[in-house]
C-alpha cells in the first residue's frame, strides 16, 4: 500500500495571519469570553494538556523554569518563558481557536490592582475561570495554609511598577542588563506583589494571572527589540534548546515567526458578503 | 536569616583621573530564596533604617529595592530540596538545582552621589520586607553570602 503524501490530518487552525496579544484592559467581550472558555476547558484536564500539567513544568513538580541564579545573569529567562507561553497558548487555542494570551499592563493597574477580568469571582452567575486555579494534588505533604485553589494576597496597587520604572528598564542598551532588570525589578516584584500562591515559584503558574503577567514580560522583550533594533541574545546562543520540542533560542527571538505580535487593542469587523468585491467585478 | 543588615564603612576607590564613575552597583551573592518572595530595601549611610523608613524618591538615602522570587516551601520527599554540591559526573549536563542561590544587583549611583559623594565613606543598610498582603512588614527573610560594590568607568 503506497504511503500517502498528503497530511493525514488537516491543521486545526490553518490561518497564516499573525494574531495579536492585547492588553487585558482592552479585551473586547468576545476575546475575554474565548480566553475564559479555553481556561475553563483546560482546568479539569488531568493529562498533559491540562493547566495542572503546564503549571507543573514551571513549578512543582518539574521546576524547569529558567531564572537567574548564582551562576550569573540569566541567559535564558526571556527565551525560555517565551517558548513556554507559546506552547501553552497553542494548548489554549486547541480548546478555543479564538483564544489569545493577553498582557497585564502593570502601570495601568496602579489604581485598580488585579485587573477585573482576573479579579471578578463570578461571571454571569458562574465561577470566573481566571480568578484561580486548582492547587497541585500530588505532593507528599500539603503545607499548612494551602487551600484547594490558588490564593492572592496582593499589596497596595500603587506599589506596582510605574511607567517610568518600566521605561527605565526598556532603555537599558545591553541585552543581558535589560533581561536581568526585567526579571528582578519587574517580574520578581510583581510576583511578590500578587502574594499568596503567585509569590512562590512552586505554585505561581497554577494561578491563571501568571500567564498574563508573563505575557507582559514577553511583551517588554518585544518592545526592547524594536527600540534597540536587536534581537537580544547573541547568535552564539541560538542553537540552545529550550526544552520544548525542537525549539531553540533562534526559533523564539522573533515573535512573528511564532505567529504573534503585540498590540494595545485589536478590533475585527466582518464585512457582509454582499459588500465584498466579487472577482471580475468592475 | 536576618531581619536587617548593616555593612561596615565602605568606600569606592577614587578614579586616578578625578572623574566620576559611570555607575556603581551593589551586588548580593548567595541569596537564599527557599522561602517566600521578598524585597530588600537598600539605604546608603542610614544605619538605623528599618521597615518604616521612607522608601520613596524623596528620601535621597534610599537607593532602591531588590526583589527575590521565592521558591516556596519544600514540597518533596526527603532530600528533594538538598542542593547538590556539584554535578554527578563530568557527563552531568543538567540545569542547576532550582534552589541554587540567587544573585541580585542594584545601581546605587544616584543615592551615593546625593548623600556622601563618590569619595566618601558610607554604610549600606539592607532591610528585607515581604512585599505582599499590603503589609510590607519586615522579617527574617534575607540570607546571603557576599556583598560586592562594583564601580564602572
Amino acid at each position: 500500500m503506497p504511503v500517502p503524501l498528503a497530511p493525514l490530518r488537516a491543521p486545526e487552525n490553518p490561518s497564516t495571519d499573525l494574531h495579536h496579544r492585547v492588553s487585558v484592559f482592552n479585551l473586547d467581550p468576545s476575546q475575554l469570553a474565548a480566553l475564559r472558555d479555553a481556561f475553563a476547558k483546560l482546568k479539569p484536564l488531568r493529562d498533559n494538556r491540562g493547566l495542572q500539567a503546564w503549571a507543573g513544568i514551571h513549578g512543582w513538580p518539574q521546576f524547569r523554569c529558567q531564572h537567574t541564579n548564582e551562576q550569573g545573569p540569566a541567559r535564558f529567562f526571556l527565551p525560555w518563558h517565551r517558548a513556554y507561553l507559546y506552547m501553552f497558548e497553542l494548548e489554549l487555542q486547541r480548546q478555543n481557536a479564538a483564544t489569545r494570551l493577553c498582557w497585564w499592563d502593570w502601570p495601568a493597574s496602579r489604581t485598580v490592582g488585579i485587573p477585573p477580568a482576573y479579579d471578578d469571582v463570578q461571571v454571569e452567575g458562574a465561577p470566573n475561570p481566571l480568578a484561580s486555579g486548582a492547587m497541585p494534588e500530588n505532593v507528599p505533604e500539603r503545607p499548612a495554609g494551602w487551600g484547594p485553589t490558588t490564593r492572592r494576597e496582593h499589596g497596595d496597587p500603587s506599589l506596582l511598577p510605574d511607567q517610568g520604572t518600566v521605561e527605565g528598564v526598556l532603555a537599558k542598551p545591553d541585552y543581558y542588563d535589560f533581561e536581568l532588570s526585567v526579571e528582578e525589578q519587574l517580574h520578581d516584584n510583581v510576583h511578590g506583589w500578587v502574594g499568596g500562591d503567585m509569590s512562590v515559584i512552586a505554585t505561581a503558574a497554577y494561578d491563571p494571572i501568571f500567564w498574563a503577567h508573563h505575557t507582559m514580560v514577553d511583551r517588554l522583550w518585544s518592545l526592547w527589540q524594536s527600540q534597540h533594533a536587536s534581537p537580544g541574545p547573541p547568535p552564539d546562543t541560538y542553537a540552545t534548546p529550550l526544552g520544548f520540542g525542537k525549539l531553540t533560542i533562534a526559533d523564539v527571538v522573533d515573535t512573528k515567526r511564532l505567529g504573534y505580535d503585540y498590540a494595545a487593542s485589536v478590533q475585527h469587523l466582518s464585512v457582509p458578503a454582499a459588500a465584498q468585491a466579487q472577482p471580475g467585478a468592475a | 536569616m536576618m531581619d536587617r543588615y548593616v555593612s561596615p564603612k565602605l568606600s569606592v576607590p577614587p578614579r586616578p583621573d578625578g572623574e566620576r564613575y559611570d555607575r556603581v552597583d551593589l551586588e548580593l551573592h548567595g541569596i537564599d530564596h527557599s522561602g517566600q518572595s521578598f524585597a530588600v530595601r537598600v539605604f546608603i549611610d542610614e544605619p538605623d533604617a528599618g521597615p518604616q523608613t521612607p522608601a520613596t524618591p524623596e528620601n535621597s538615602r534610599y537607593a532602591g529595592s531588590l526583589y527575590v522570587f521565592g521558591h516556596g516551601p519544600c514540597l518533596g520527599d526527603e532530600g528533594h530540596c538538598e542542593v547538590p554540591t556539584g554535578p554527578v559526573s563530568a557527563y552531568d549536563f543538567r540545569e542547576p538545582h532550582p534552589l541554587s542561590p540567587k544573585y541580585r544587583r542594584l545601581s546605587i549611583t544616584a543615592a551615593l552621589r546625593a548623600t556622601v559623594g563618590e569619595a566618601g565613606t558610607f554604610t549600606v543598610t539592607l532591610v528585607p520586607v515581604a512585599n505582599h498582603g499590603g503589609s510590607y512588614e519586615g522579617g527574617d527573610l534575607l540570607s546571603f553570602t557576599r556583598l560586592s560594590l562594583v564601580a564602572y568607568s
